[in-house]
């Protein structure tokens, strides 16, 4: 959800060399372009605090134009310069930005609130995002000489979500809004837990830093490796007891709400929008190796496309990591390459015309109900539906056993694998040591992990692989996939990660290094004790085979001929996810060291109990 | 034992046997040196009428008789001379006729190879050996080389080095000085091919695959990874069922002889030397991943027979051969503060040799001259190792993952994990890419440097650490380990590291925060506790006291760093699995013999597990 006041802003010139992040503490680091004016307003929201917003107006204004809006809590200050590269061709079409920091965040009044839910009467609520959106667009259309009375919001994660939040209850002018990897669901899916998981360093590191005050400053490690930091944290509660000592509300909410109880639900952002008509077209954004928000966009999309009378509600996926699309040209992702240069192509062909088809009438809107790209074929695909309907097929990979994966449910052969899994020595989710995601003295590669060689976790004795042997063909997977596991463990809680992978032929003449590489598709993580229900968390019985599901969410990619199709499962994901004790507590967050046990795992690859991967395959 | 020379040790390293050959382009410096050199070739016959390939370079502008500088070596006369004028440009001014010569079966020369030729009984006259072949080598060169003086000195690097030595056992009295350079000793207790009985399965494979041969080929993997090749691979029965077929001598020879038997202590190189007569200078790398026992054995046995004081010792912060590069101010990423390669040829190696062989200047070099990484100082010894100015101290394992210098006062506690054969820890981080390859380019020679977190905190892992040093601690001599454990199993390897942690705020250099530097490691097979001759089944969970030789260190840990101690049962593919399960020969072994253990590591009074270190006192 942390984007971009925070990375330095030559990251976006730095193209796939290097991703650099760094905190940026204030004063703009670049000249904003000679061809727009900037003023400065405090706009007065319902309540009588005051909203810090800058608004750049085009130096020469030949006629009214529409208002252009984003809104966050990394510095509104900042975003100025982002008219030379990230709104550069839309600020070449003329737009009057807005730029607005949130409430209690850098130069605005006000209390800041993490992922502030929309407002309740009942509990006394008076402002929300919302309101504050709406509040900001009357005094604009009130006070802004030269507009033309329509709105476009934008915006990435958080700001993407506030450009969800604009929705809710939208202002009559606001015409165009592309919430681009908004989160959803912070206890299901996005930045903060998954499906009941708690991604720790992230979480840690990202309320440490925002929650520091008004201007967010990063953690500050005392160890490089944050895998051994977190490992010596010990039990979650030595967070608040050595380091935040209640000061950082967010972890504490963390603490208090390890359920998807009212705190999470009313924060869950596509229920609002579950019979809500679609009135504002809407331009939903994501990337297939987002190592933030990748649940959301896609649950927010699905959860509007039914109420889309007008076809208005579209989305675009790409292959890119956490607001890929708005830095460099795409062409690649780390060491993957792309054969086209996906961002760049993105905001000319797609981003930029569908703003000013809605806001300035111009043209005609060529863009199909969802856009993704495919990697591997390393081509745009245009979908009548998202996911398809027509032209795939629902299959099942199924594990075997002696590692292998195939189509068939396994007849013979050992009835599971196992493994060890030792929260105590949990395996790393990148190769040591891992750096810290933000302000670390060492360049961040966090937003590239997700394309890592995971080369680093196969073979361990923790880890199991299985492996399909060498595609004679193409196989193209478009849609969703979900994997179910019938496991068992000794202990009574258990996390199940899987991993889909792509491996790379042995041998990549134009590029050696890629030889055998494991690039992850898709992932993701289950905390056993939800097996029933998010809000209810039960133990697991011992030594039981259970069902379980893992939502991998969604792809579309083609494994080449050559190729391999891997999975990889594992029971920690260190400091990605927090440890689970593997003993069942009530809540983990205040879970003692003695609680941290060894547990054997059992993954079932027999024909009543055929763990499998579910995928969309593509008909040829 | 295959010299990596290096044209830039830190951008990368070539193989020798990719030394640029004749008409290949090479360096402005190294092209005008050649320039003013003419070379020629001549075929010398041994005693048994076996003609070897032998390259002269001599200067064009040779005033008076020169001494000859001469290299025997396994891997291309041609090349081996070519890269003298790449690497030791202060030898090349000096002025020399250098000859380099193909060993028996490799490149020009004829005859039959033999891997570490064994060397003949001293009444054996009918049979040959490199001994003989360097002596008949000398004597045709001292009669026939027109306007040379008389003297011969040899030295090199590796094999090379070996091939001194072996001119050492008997030398020709026209030999006047010698620098065997990470010259092997012996092959099934610390070198290339075995260490303590272990063996090193990726060197030895990859070795033996590309030189067992006529020329030097590199094996052709058909998987990037090697870790997985050789998991894959299965029992090293497999190496010839499905890929040598008995093709390759060396390899048959290592299955046929799983123990210290005779085949190995004949070609032990110390069990030879009975006296030193000529000027020798032994030269060892601190992080040399091919040789480093060798050196050191040969230095120790050749010291106790050095009569005249003539037998002398340098070790620098190098891997193997690092000394050749242009300035070993660093070796990967750590730094040593000078150009320690640079001041090696020129101040140290250039100086002997002219010293010995043309009577020029005086010698001032130290009995053993020792780099001292840490404090990045030369140091020098009036013994090595040292005898005086240090204190034998013990660095016990503790409770908690400590290290301690308290011996510990518990009894009957150990630490202890699961090392599952089926899935060992990778020595490096994967993908561990070809020994030899060049696509992409390997970056073995620089392994000894890795950052060990790789492997630390693992399940299958011990590791003991210091709290960060309130003061600078040094050692200097002999680093042993002694671990006091039990396995379920009937065998067992016991993998013991040093390492240095470096702080974790490290602002000279950021990357190197936590960085994990091993200092000395090294491999125990367990089988052989009472004996190397005679393996034996180890008593499941019966505790016992495993000796691993970690050699020798001149090593400061920092104020500030940590002293940490890792502890393994794996250490894939460096050293070959372990089935765990007793078995007469490992190479022999079936995938059913490999099974899972679990190790325990003792830290009580009565089963202290420590690493014995020779601390400086002053």
């Amino acid at each position: 959800m942390f984007l971009d006041t925070l990375l330095h802003p030559l990251r976006w010139f730095g193209g796939a060399a290097a991703v650099s992040i760094l905190f940026v503490s204030g004063g703009a680091a670049q000249d904003v372009r000679p061809d727009y004016v900037k003023r400065t307003e405090m706009i007065r929201m319902r309540d009588g605090v005051l909203l810090y917003t800058e608004i750049f107006t085009p130096a020469h204004q030949a006629g009214p134009l529409p208002v252009l809006m984003e809104r966050t809590p990394y510095n509104a200050a900042l975003i100025g310069p982002r008219l030379s590269n990230r709104y550069k061709l839309l600020a070449d079409d003329a737009y009057i930005f807005v730029f607005q920091d949130v409430r209690g965040k850098y130069q605005s009044e006000g209390t800041f609130v993490m992922i502030r839910p929309p407002r309740d009467p009942k509990r006394g609520e008076t402002v929300d995002e919302g309101s504050d959106t709406n509040d900001t667009i009357d005094w604009l259309l009130k006070n802004l000489p030269g507009h033309n009375g329509r709105v476009g919001m934008v915006g990435i994660s958080y700001g993407g979500w506030l450009t969800m939040m604009a929705l809710v209850d939208p202002h009559p002018a606001l015409k165009a809004v592309s919430p681009q990897a908004s989160p959803d669901d912070m206890y299901l899916g996005d930045d903060f837990h998954h499906n009941g998981t708690f991604r720790l360093s992230y979480g840690f590191e990202y309320v440490a830093s925002l929650e520091a005050g008004r201007i967010s400053e990063p953690w500050r490690f005392d160890r490089a490796d944050t895998f051994e930091w977190f490992l010596r944290l010990g039990g979650l509660a030595n967070a608040d007891t050595r380091y935040f000592k209640g000061q950082r509300p967010t972890w504490t909410d963390f603490v208090n709400h390890p359920n998807f109880d009212e705190f999470w639900q009313r924060r869950k952002v596509s229920p609002v929008f579950a019979h809500k008509p679609v009135t504002v077209p809407t331009l939903t954004v994501a990337g297939w190796w987002d190592q933030e928000d990748f649940y959301g966009p896609l649950t927010i999309y699905q959860a509007m496309e039914p109420n889309d009378t007008k076809g208005i509600n579209h989305i675009v996926i790409g292959p890119w990591n956490h607001g890929g699309w708005a830095r460099g040209d795409g062409n690649t992702l780390g060491p993957i390459q792309f054969g086209t240069n996906a961002s760049a192509w993105f905001r000319e062909t797609v981003e930029g015309p569908w703003f000013a088809y809605w806001l300035k009438d111009w043209g005609t809107l060529d863009l199909p109900e969802a856009l993704t790209f495919r990697a591997g074929d390393n081509t745009w695909q245009r979908h009548d539906h998202w996911p398809p309907r027509s032209g795939v097929s629902a299959k099942s990979l199924y594990l075997q056993p002696d590692g292998g994966l195939g189509w068939e449910v396994p007849r013979s052969g050992a009835a599971f694998s196992s493994y060890v899994s030792d929260p105590n020595r949990p395996v790393p989710y990148r190769r040591r040591p891992v750096t810290p995601l933000y302000g670390g003295k060492v360049p961040s590669t966090w937003p590239l992990w997700e394309v890592d060689d995971q080369r680093h976790a196969h073979l361990r004795p923790d880890v199991l692989s299985f492996d399909s042997g060498m595609l004679a063909d193409d196989v193209t997977i478009s849609g969703q996939v979900t994997a179910r596991l019938f496991a068992a463990t000794t202990g009574t809680d258990a996390d199940w990660v899987v991993k889909l992978i792509d491996v790379y032929p042995e041998d990549v003449p134009a590029d050696p290094m890629m030889g055998g590489y494991q690039l992850m598709v898709v992932n993701d993580v289950f905390r056993a004790r939800f097996r029933k229900s998010y809000e209810h968390p039960a133990p697991v019985v011992a030594n039981q085979v259970a069902p379980y599901t893992v939502d991998l969410h969604a792809a579309d990619y083609t494994f080449k001929k050559g190729h391999r199709i891997m999975v990889q499962i594992q029971s920690s994901w260190f400091p990605l996810i927090d440890r689970n004790p593997q003993r069942f507590v009530s809540n983990i967050f205040l879970a003692k060291d003695v609680d941290f046990m060894t547990a054997t795992q059992r993954i079932y690859h027999s024909a009543p109990y055929p763990s499998r991967i579910d995928v969309s395959v593509v008909n040829r | 034992m295959n010299v990596l020379r290096s044209i830039g040790l830190v951008a990368g390293l070539s193989l020798v046997s990719a030394m640029p050959a004749a008409g290949q382009h090479l360096p402005p410096g190294a092209q005008k040196a050649m320039d003013g050199y003419d070379h020629s070739t001549v075929m010398i016959s041994m005693r048994d009428g076996i003609r070897l390939n032998t390259v002269v370079w001599r200067p064009k502008d040779q005033a008076g008789p020169l001494p000859i500088l001469f290299q025997r070596t396994p891997y291309d006369a041609d090349g081996n001379c070519r890269g003298i004028f790449f690497e030791y440009a202060a030898i090349v001014r000096e002025q020399y006729l250098l000859v380099c010569q193909d060993l028996r079966g490799k490149y020009g020369s004829e005859g039959k190879f033999s891997m570490m030729r064994p060397t003949k009984a001293p009444d054996d006259s009918k049979t040959v050996d490199e001994t003989t072949d360097a002596y008949d080598a000398i004597d045709w060169l001292v009669k026939n080389l027109p306007n040379n003086n008389g003297r011969v000195g040899m030295r090199g690097i590796s094999y090379d080095g070996w091939t001194t030595m072996m001119a050492l056992l008997d030398p020709h009295p026209a030999l006047k000085a010698a620098s065997p350079q990470a010259s092997p000793d012996d092959m099934f207790l610390g070198d290339d091919f075995h260490h303590n009985g272990a063996f090193r399965l990726s060197y030895g494979f990859e070795y033996v695959a590309a030189v067992d041969g006529q020329t030097f080929t590199p094996y052709a993997f058909d998987r990037l990874d090697t870790y997985e090749w050789f998991l894959r691979l299965g029992g090293l029965a497999n190496v010839d069922g499905k890929y040598f077929h008995r093709n390759k001598p060396a390899w048959t020879d290592f299955t046929s002889h799983p123990a210290f038997d005779e085949y190995w202590k004949s070609r032990k190189v110390i069990r030879h030397i009975t006296s030193v007569k000529v000027p020798t200078l032994t030269v060892a790398g601190w992080w040399d991943q091919e040789d480093f026992y060798g050196p050191l054995t040969i230095y120790e046995k050749m010291e106790s027979l050095d009569t005249k004081g003539i037998n002398y010792l340098v070790i620098g912060p190098w891997n193997h051969g690092g000394w050749v590069a242009p300035e070993g101010s660093s070796l990967g990423p750590i730094q040593f503060g000078s150009a320690t390669s640079a001041f090696f040829r020129d101040s140290v190696e250039a100086r002997w040799f002219a010293y010995w062989l043309k009577d020029k200047g005086t010698l001032d070099l130290p009995e053993a001259l020792t780099f001292r990484a840490g404090t990045n100082t030369w140091q020098r010894h009036d013994s090595w190792p040292p005898k005086t100015g240090v204190a034998e101290r013990k660095l016990y394992f503790g409770p908690g993952s400590r290290l301690t210098w308290e011996p510990p006062a518990a009894t009957a506690t150990f630490d202890s994990y699961v090392s599952d054969p089926a899935h060992p820890v990778p020595y490096r981080a994967r993908p561990i890419v070809p020994l030899y390859g060049s696509k992409p380019r390997s970056s073995w020679p620089l392994w000894q440097l890795d950052d060990q977190r790789h492997s630390h905190l693992r399940p299958d892992v011990l590791t003991f650490e210091m709290n960060p040093l309130a003061e600078d601690l040094t050692i200097s001599g002999k680093v042993l380990a002694r671990l006091f454990a039990s396995t379920t199993g009937t065998d067992a390897d016991w993998i013991v590291k040093l390492i240095d942690a470096y702080p974790e705020d490290y602002p000279d250099d950021p990357k190197m925060g936590g960085y994990q530097l091993m200092v000395v490691g090294d491999v125990f097979r367990g089988r052989f506790v009472t004996s190397y001759e005679r393996p034996a089944a180890l008593t499941p969970n019966k505790v016992t006291m495993f000796p691993v030789d970690l050699h020798a260190a001149d090593y400061t840990f920092k104020r500030g760093h940590r002293i940490m101690v890792q502890v393994q049962s794996t250490w894939f593919p460096l050293i070959d699995r372990n089935p765990q399960t007793f078995v007469a020969n490992i190479f022999e072994a079936r995938d059913q013999d490999y099974r899972a253990a679990t190790q325990r590591i003792f830290r009580s009074a009565r089963y202290p597990s420590h690493l014995a270190v020779s601390v400086v006192t002053r």
